[in-house]
């Protein structure tokens, strides 16, 4: 009785700062090439999502060792000065890991990585998978894709093309910078720690999560508050029953602070 | 047409900066007693939709309709706007930061949602600006940040409120403020003062006396910083040159006399009114307490006089009995019933009806025992018998005599009625008996009418008897006679003599003196013909 009721007040005292859910389909491909993983150890709780690409086995092995980097690191982090200078390293790591691995191979993935520590959320991002916000009732984007069209738009601002020109340009949504072959261009680090409030959600996901759903549809989930786990099921669900033709594979990873 | 009796001049600019597409909107109308500007800065990224244009059409579309300075008209426009931003969201959340000014060209009234700002200026220096709906405006408002950072600061575009927000959208909406001729209003989106200090602008506005040229100066200021990055940004500037000359009696003096009195007078009207109001609240109280005691009290008489009439009723009633009187006692216990029933006292209830009950029983036995209903009489006193056991108030004895008495005269009836019919038998004998028993019972309890009858019986019988032993006689005599003829007939004179003799015997005895003639007749005659037959037998004799 008494064991009972001290292992209940203990459980409730080692209540986990951050709940975690994550969920993944395949959607119309052939191949997963997203990868995630969460990590959890004494300074605090990462979150990271790599969405690969290349074709066949390539996409996941790049995706899948930029995540392995990402955790491996994060495993023995220690006390670091700065997380600016993690992102930037590990980064680095996983990109001389990527070409190794791919031997000259046309390869390479997106990288997405949240870590909460304390109150404090810091995030890092290179090409266009996404890092949101969902605190108040609000969602906000975190992160700019790194795509072609962000240089179209400088481009009509300084007056070399015209708007059209802009618009209808196919290659709008390509990378244009991501861990792989090439060296990556861009990496997107927060300048200062957001502040997470209990109850405050960090979403991080595929393209292929917020190119099926509109961000009023993810709203419509997240506000219902409920458990991560649970609401990742529903943002799934909700894609699979949209059974869009060309659906890539979806990732989707969210923490919640308590 | 308060506006051909004033002078305003507006103009305005909105640039994209050095993004692709300029999400700010502005827009303005001038009409013949009020007139309107608003501007407002698109803060969502969503290309189908210029939700800053959306809103700002709304507002102007409720405000053409209805000009007003009402601050609660003019909220309703802008909630109306901020509900059909929020129905307007089907990809991304539409955001809308807004500024909205109204005048009658003399006051003016403003609403603000966001952080796009007016400032008012008056005889060219800076009076006073709107405050922004943001985190920065919270950090100055507790003193953790100056007027001076506001404008840079990182926090300047979190918004805590703009149209379209998912709950608790609270837009400020300022009082009435007057005008005066040389006011200057700028109305300006964050894309424009976040690279601006206020000094700055109160400068230009110093310096400079045309709209067009203030606007033209501050985008050069804007533009002469070079930053890498410059927002949407939009400028409206308002002189107001000359504002409408309201009734300076009527709004000076006047109103401040009006003001004082109100003043003094108001706050005596209402105290009086509270006074009189609570007053009355306590007569009120105190009124329905009195009803309240004097219902009880009277509750409490009705009560006590109700028990009262209950005993009263009762022991009449129970008097009665003793005496008798059982129809007037039966009208004493209905009464101390109902007196009961109003007093709730169910034991009194039931033993009052219990006891009318009983009353009636005995009573309407009496009745049936006088219609000569002996049987139902005594089913009747049977049953009270049985009830009133419980009551002291009713003689036993009395109620045994009754039944003593009833259960008599139904067995003088009874025998009465064997008599009769061994009367109908013709077994006198046994109805005399009969009668006899029932007569000497009736006398016993004094059934007078039963007893005259019996007497008439038995007399009638006793009567009907001797009748009826002379017919058995006369009976026997003509039998005699018959046989004598019989006799003669066979030629047995003597025989026949004799039966006639015994004949003759019962006709004297019933002193028939025809028929004693008749038969000695008839013997004489038979004589005659025995001595002719042995006249036969001895001729010579």
């Amino acid at each position: 009785m008494l064991k009972n009721f001290v292992n209940s007040v203990k459980s409730i005292i080692n209540r986990p700062e951050v709940l975690i859910g994550y969920a993944q389909i395949l959607g119309k491909r052939k191949e997963q090439e997203d990868s995630f993983a969460t990590f959890n150890n004494d300074f605090g709780v990462l979150g990271v999502l790599a969405d690969g690409m290349g074709g066949y086995s390539n996409g996941k092995m790049a995706s899948s060792t930029v995540v392995n980097a990402f955790v491996s690191e994060f495993a023995k982090i220690g006390n670091p000065e700065s997380l600016e200078d993690f992102f930037i390293n590990t980064a680095n790591l996983s990109y001389s890991k990527v070409c190794e691995k791919g031997k000259g191979i046309q390869t390479g993935t997106t990288l997405v990585s949240v870590i909460i520590h304390d109150k404090n959320l810091y995030w890092t991002s290179i090409g266009d998978s996404a890092i949101l916000l969902f605190s108040n009732g609000e969602l906000i984007n975190l992160n700019k894709k790194h795509i072609f069209q962000a240089i179209l738009e400088k481009e009509y601002v300084m007056g070399n093309i015209t708007k059209e020109e802009m618009i209808n340009n196919p290659k709008k949504k390509r990378l244009t910078s991501f861990l792989g072959y090439d060296g990556f261009r861009d990496i997107d680090i927060c300048k200062k720690p957001i502040q997470m409030r209990r109850g405050d959600k960090v979403i991080i996901c595929s393209d292929g999560v917020y190119n099926s759903l509109t961000e009023i549809e993810l709203e419509t989930v997240l506000i219902r508050n409920n458990p991560p786990m649970k609401t990742t099921a529903e943002i799934m669900e909700m894609i699979e029953t949209k059974n869009l033709p060309d659906q890539d594979n979806a990732t989707i990873v969210i923490l919640e602070k308590r | 047409m308060r506006k051909q009796s004033c002078e305003f001049q507006t103009d305005f600019l909105t640039e994209a900066g050095t993004l692709n597409v300029n999400k700010d909107y502005f827009a303005f109308a001038e009409l013949d007693d009020f007139a309107c500007y608003v501007i407002a800065d698109g803060l969502d990224s969503d290309e189908d939709n210029e939700s800053a244009e959306m809103v700002v059409h709304h507002i102007f579309e409720a405000f053409m309709e209805k000009p007003t300075m009402s601050r609660r008209k003019l909220k309703s426009y802008l909630m109306n706007a901020h509900k059909l931003l929020k129905e307007a969201s089907r990809n991304v959340r539409l955001k809308v930061s807004l500024t909205m000014l109204v005048t009658d060209y003399s006051k003016i009234i403003w609403l603000v949602a966001g952080n796009s700002r007016l400032y008012h200026f008056r005889k060219g220096i800076f009076n006073f600006r709107s405050k922004d709906q943001s985190i920065a405006q919270m950090l100055l408002n507790s003193r953790k940040i100056t007027e001076a950072q506001i404008n840079s600061h990182e926090e300047r575009n979190n918004l805590n409120n703009y149209l379209g927000k998912l709950n608790m959208f609270k837009p400020y909406i300022s009082r009435n403020y007057e005008l005066k001729d040389g006011d200057v209003m700028l109305l300006c989106t964050a894309g424009f003062w976040e690279n601006m200090f206020d000094y700055e602008i109160n400068n230009a506005v110093h310096s400079l006396n045309e709209p067009m040229e203030l606007i033209d100066n501050l985008e050069e200021m804007l533009l002469e910083r070079q930053n890498e990055v410059v927002n949407n940004y939009t400028i409206a500037a308002i002189f107001a040159k000359k504002v409408f000359p309201e009734n300076k009696l009527f709004n000076t003096q006047f109103k401040e006399t009006l003001k004082k009195f109100a003043v003094v007078v108001l706050p005596m009207i209402l105290i009086g009114l509270i006074v009189m109001f609570v007053n009355r609240k306590i007569n009120d109280v105190k009124q329905r307490e009195l009803a309240k005691i004097q219902a009880v009290k009277k509750r409490e008489l009705a009560k006590l006089s109700a028990k009262k009439n209950e005993e009263q009723h009762e022991k009449k009633g129970d008097q009665l009995v003793a005496e008798g009187e059982f129809a007037a006692a039966l009208n004493e216990y209905k009464a101390a019933r109902e007196a009961a029933e109003l007093l709730k006292d169910t034991a009194k209830m039931d033993s009052n009806k219990q006891k009318y009950e009983i009353t009636k029983m005995i009573n309407d036995a009496d009745g049936y025992f006088s219609s000569k209903a002996y049987e139902r009489a005594m089913n009747g006193y049977l049953d009270a018998k049985v009830k009133a056991a419980a009551f002291p108030e009713y003689d036993k004895k009395e109620l045994l005599k009754k039944l003593a008495k009833t259960r008599d005269y139904i067995k003088v009836i009874e025998i009465a009625r064997e008599g009769e019919n061994a009367l109908a038998r013709k077994e006198y004998t046994t109805a005399q008996a009969c009668f006899r028993e029932a007569l000497r019972i009736a006398k016993s309890v004094y059934f007078e009418e039963m007893k005259a009858e019996l007497e008439n019986k038995l007399n009638d019988t006793d009567s009907r008897q001797t009748e009826q032993a002379k017919e058995d006689h006369l009976f026997k005599g003509k039998l005699l006679e018959s046989r004598g003829d019989e006799l003669v007939q066979q030629k047995r004179f003597d025989d026949a003599i004799s039966s006639y003799n015994k004949a003759k015997m019962v006709y004297q005895e019933l002193k028939m003196s025809d028929s004693i003639l008749n038969i000695n007749t008839k013997i004489k005659a038979a004589q005659e013909e025995r001595d002719k037959k042995f006249l036969w037998i001895f001729p010579n004799n």
